[in-house]
């Protein structure tokens, strides 16, 4: 399956939103390379611990179920309807969401991560408030990758 | 003498209950609210003990389960409070959150009181600057700085 290339807006500071269960993960749109259904994913040869895989740029790329906690999920939530190929340098993953929005640059503050919740190798930069009195976590494609390819024990 | 007595009376600290038979108190001015069934967002990829984060004043602060923190057990919290402390004199003021197992108190506590920290558990020393004897039992003083300005510990 080859994946469809999202549009590049002018304004390079837009964010994605990635909703997760009750998870939402922001990360600069630019990071995402596709977006794609969840029906999309190549579901044979799959890799250990990815649900299956994409192709991008003439190779394959991984595919990994997340939970809410960003751990591991073997099997797939049906809630789990869209895909993002997030891409950083030559590397690109697949990750599997309920939802992707994209929004232009939030009027609200971004915190940093305070000092007590931060484990060496958390992949949250950050966090902010949502308009609707949530949080999405601060995040990046290399933060996101480096975290699923630990997980997986690549 | 008759004004020390009179200054001892005073209440000039809070009486914290973690559950699990710990307490440990915070100066009067430390503490600037009381909060009832908060709503609490959850942060991915965080100690157990420090997992989730209360909308406050347009901040997002850390909230710590001090009893986790010390016995690995979380407790079944009631209440939230809002710590304000300084690293230094003249750094700004920084916040963070404490769950309780029931309302805090406050007391009257002299310099006679001062006691060593209780043996057990062993961490109270990473939390607590002083101790004081308070109806029979050791009750650290918590310095909210070494609670929620420190990583956790690898």
């Amino acid at each position: 399956m080859n994946t469809t290339a999202l549009a590049r807006p002018a304004a390079s500071a837009t964010s994605a939103l990635l909703k997760i269960s009750g998870l939402r993960l922001q990360l600069p749109q630019k990071e995402i390379s596709a977006l794609e259904t969840a029906d999309s994913v190549v579901k044979q040869d799959v890799q250990p611990h990815s649900i299956g895989w994409l192709q991008h740029a003439r190779q394959r790329w991984p595919v990994y179920c997340l939970s809410q906690n960003l751990t591991l999920f073997d099997t797939v939530p049906a809630e789990r309807r869209a895909c993002v190929l997030l891409g950083a340098g030559n590397s690109f993953v697949g990750i599997l969401c309920d939802d992707v929005s994209i929004s232009q640059p939030s009027q609200n503050q971004p915190h940093e991560l305070p000092p007590a919740m931060r484990l060496a190798q958390t992949p949250v930069l950050g966090l902010v408030a949502t308009g609707d009195e949530g949080i999405a976590c601060i995040t990046s494609a290399e933060q996101l990758i480096a975290h699923v390819t630990r997980l997986a024990g690549m | 003498m008759a004004q020390e007595k009179l200054s001892a009376q005073v209440p000039n600290a809070w009486l914290l209950d973690f559950g699990q038979s710990l307490r440990a108190a915070v100066g009067a001015r430390v503490l600037l609210q009381i909060i009832d069934k908060p709503k609490l967002h959850e942060v991915p990829c965080t100690p157990p003990y420090c997992h989730s984060v209360l909308p406050w004043q347009g901040r997002l602060l850390p909230v710590m389960d001090l009893a986790a923190r010390l016995t690995g057990v979380a407790q079944a919290a009631q209440y939230l409070v809002v710590a304000g402390y300084q690293e230094q004199p003249d750094e700004p003021v920084r916040f963070g959150a404490l769950l309780l197992s029931s309302a805090p108190l406050v007391i009257a506590v002299a310099d006679a009181q001062a006691c060593p920290l209780p043996e057990q558990p062993a961490g109270w020393s990473q939390f607590a600057c002083s101790c004081f004897e308070h109806q029979g039992a050791a009750i650290p003083v918590l310095h909210p700085g070494w609670i929620f300005s420190r990583p956790p510990e690898a």
